[in-house]
């Protein structure tokens, strides 16, 4: 326990606040970026600026985000953190109506087959 | 030689089509062989079916055509899981179930199960309809208008056929759906989805359309250019297996009739209004087609096209001069659709005016017949045409019940005349008889005439150069009393026009049984009792007639008497309620 409390505190304290503060400006960037690439919301995006310029103003937030993020990042971590961003994105972002992807009312363009041995359009 | 072998399976009504150097050779759905009614599996009897009709290995056959592309449908199925997340979590893993199964393997499948070793290719379920009704028709160039539930994405499609060429223009997509909104009502007023909607239709007559415009300001609203808009409070089938919600029970002040129960007016009301409903919508629709292809004749397809009251309105109600749909134009006729697309050119003009197109499928000759009776140590007789005609109408006049077996079944779910029971539409109680102890079901369903093609204006109000076998057309005033058994409340009826070089042993017996009784029109209602799939040997001809109150049964050139059988027991089948 003692050496896992001990590995938790090395890992916290490994970066300094100003590679903190820098790794959390990329970490905002990424998810810019990931935003426009996924057709993520406005709203979506305004959250999420919020919260990284929040960690990276904040010490103590920016060092817990960059401490989850590495323990969710290990290899038994990121199945947790795979299967929990799945759960989160079914029950509370897609009925959030977060993304974008309107549904289709009236006609659209009819997809021709282009190759019929394909089981898709 | 050009062998094409068209499948359809795992949704509903599973058929299997060939097609030999572009001529349709047979078809049939796998429900009549499995005996199971719209049995959505793989239909290996069928092609069995098929291939032995034509005298076919399967190594002969070029190329096999699924009728849908499994995959776009199954993209449809997960976005509408997550776009109706969490509640669309319900439908999914219930679909995921069978998709694991079966529905993502339909090509090993094909091939492991069939042991083909040729092309493999898939067509779309809307193409499918499409080709079918342009291939079969008898235009050159026409507008097509494909409506069902959903295919892999689309509900409604427009499209145009010109120079021998389909091509679809725009779809509406799921789950905006004239067909799933009739399946709503359908499930609403206690029947089947997937074969209760005829049942609606039967009954909408009987009601007054008092909630049409409540339908229409709340539950689906119609723009000028025929796209409609569901509103999905009032549904529950894109996220749960039910199909309407409870504000829909809300909205007409009633729950759901669960099935079998009383029929109160105020379900015959919603009938009548969501006909009412439907029938606007498909008649915009069908002006909106009319516009963008500029076409004077119209191709129909798809499950909504079997619809056959709105069907009469096309004719008076749009601009089109005549319009087509095959008999099998529901998802039963999606095999022949499919193997018809790859060919990608029209049927010869030989076979459609035979109307073979509508037999395609398992004759049996006169030995297997006899095998068959002999077998059941039946008292029979072996009659002339004549004598078969003469005793027949004879029979019938008397108001005895026929059952009707000659050549080739259908491959639709009419009955066209070779799976059809008979009878006299003059007695008044003649369909309430027939409801009850013959087909065994509800007894408010109508019955369908089939009259001679000489005789038919005068019995029915015709328009000259239309096919009025896929549509109800009104029965003169004068004549309802005549006919009161097949003539529904609203004075109208689903009439088969028959001509002499049509079915020839039938025609006769029209024009007999007319001579005797006075009016060449007969009852004819498909052969089997209800949750039955229609017959397709002699056997279960035979069955049929013992498990029912029938009174006798023509097979070929064999009669039977159920009197002279006193000695044989009912069979007392047992079929699930449809």
């Amino acid at each position: 326990m003692h050496w896992i409390k001990q590995q938790l505190k090395d890992f916290y304290f490994r970066l300094t606040n100003r590679q903190l503060w820098i790794f959390l400006i990329l970490l905002g960037l990424v998810f810019t970026a990931a935003c426009f690439r996924f057709h993520l919301s406005t709203y979506m995006l305004i959250a999420g600026l919020v919260f990284f310029a929040i960690a990276a103003m904040i010490p103590p937030i920016g060092r817990s985000v960059y401490l989850l993020l590495m323990a969710l990042t290990s290899p038994i971590g990121w199945c947790v953190s795979m299967i929990s961003l799945a759960f989160v994105f079914y029950v509370i972002v897609s009925p959030m109506r977060l993304f974008k992807k309107k549904q289709v009312v009236g006609w659209v363009k009819s997809t021709e087959t282009i190759d019929p041995s394909q089981q898709y359009e | 030689m050009s062998v094409i072998l068209g499948i359809s399976a795992y949704f509903h009504d599973s058929s299997a089509a060939l097609l030999v150097d572009g001529t349709l050779v047979a078809a049939a759905s796998e429900e009549r062989f499995s005996r199971i009614k719209y049995d959505a599996s793989l239909p290996l009897k069928s092609v069995a079916f098929c291939l032995s009709k034509a005298n076919l290995s399967i190594d002969e056959v070029d190329e096999v055509v699924f009728f849908e592309k499994p995959f776009t449908k199954f993209e449809r199925i997960l976005d509408t899981s997550v776009r109706f997340a969490p509640y669309g979590f319900v439908p999914f893993q219930k679909a995921i179930r069978s998709w694991l199964k079966s529905k993502f393997w339909v090509a090993d499948t094909i091939r492991k199960q069939l042991h083909f070793k040729g092309n493999l290719s898939f067509s779309q379920h809307h193409l499918s309809h499409a080709a079918l009704a342009a291939y079969t028709g008898p235009y050159d160039s026409a507008a097509i208008v494909i409506m069902d539930g959903v295919g892999e994405r689309a509900c409604t499609t427009i499209g145009v056929y010109e120079n021998g060429k389909v091509q679809l223009l725009q779809e509406q997509r799921f789950p905006h759906s004239i067909g799933l909104l009739y399946s709503a009502f359908t499930y609403f007023c206690g029947f089947k989805v997937n074969g209760g909607e005829y049942k609606l239709m039967g009954l909408a007559p009987y009601g007054t359309p008092r909630f049409t415009q409540l339908i229409r300001d709340h539950v689906v609203k119609q723009k000028d250019d025929g796209s409609i808009e569901l509103n999905l409070e009032y549904f529950r089938f894109h996220k749960d297996v039910e199909m309407t919600s409870k504000k829909m029970e809300s909205l007409f002040g009633v729950s759901k009739r669960k099935p079998e129960d009383e029929l109160l007016e105020i379900y015959k009301d919603i009938a009548a209004s969501i006909q009412e409903v439907t029938q606007q919508l498909v008649l915009q629709l069908i002006h909106s087609a009319h516009q963008l292809t500029g076409k004077k004749h119209l191709l129909i397809g798809g499950g909504v096209a079997l619809n056959c009251v709105i069907n009469q309105a096309i004719i008076s109600q749009t601009p089109f001069e005549s319009y087509w749909l095959h008999s099998a134009s529901g998802d039963s006729g999606c095999a022949l659709g499919a193997a018809l697309w790859r060919e990608g050119k029209p049927i010869s003009s030989d076979q459609r005016l035979l109307k073979a197109i509508d037999f395609l499928g398992p004759s049996y000759s006169d030995k297997e017949i006899e095998e068959s009776i002999l077998q059941k140590q039946l008292v029979f007789s072996s009659l002339s045409d004549e004598e078969l005609i003469e005793t027949s109408s004879d029979l019938l006049k008397n108001g005895k019940v026929l059952g009707w077996f000659q050549g080739a079944m259908e491959v639709g779910p009419r009955a066209l005349g070779n799976r059809s029971i008979l009878a006299h539409p003059g007695f008044p109680d003649m369909q309430k008889q027939l409801n009850l102890k013959i087909k065994k079901r509800e007894g408010f369903r109508p019955f369908a005439p089939i009259v001679t093609a000489e005789s038919a204006a005068d019995y029915f109000d015709l328009q000259e150069g239309v096919d009025y076998s896929r549509m109800t057309t009104v029965a003169k005033a004068k004549q309802v009393e005549s006919m009161p058994s097949c003539v529904h409340v609203d004075g109208t009826s689903r009439i088969q026009v028959l001509a002499k070089t049509d079915q020839t042993l039938l025609h006769q017996l029209l024009v007999r049984f007319g001579e005797k009784a006075g009016i060449p029109v007969l009852i004819n209602t498909s052969f089997n009792e209800r949750g039955e799939p229609m017959v397709c040997s002699p056997n279960e001809a035979i069955a049929c007639f013992f498990n029912t109150e029938m009174d006798a049964l023509v097979i070929g050139n064999k009669l039977i008497l159920k009197s002279e059988n006193a000695h044989i027991q009912h069979q007392n089948n047992v079929y699930a309620l449809d």
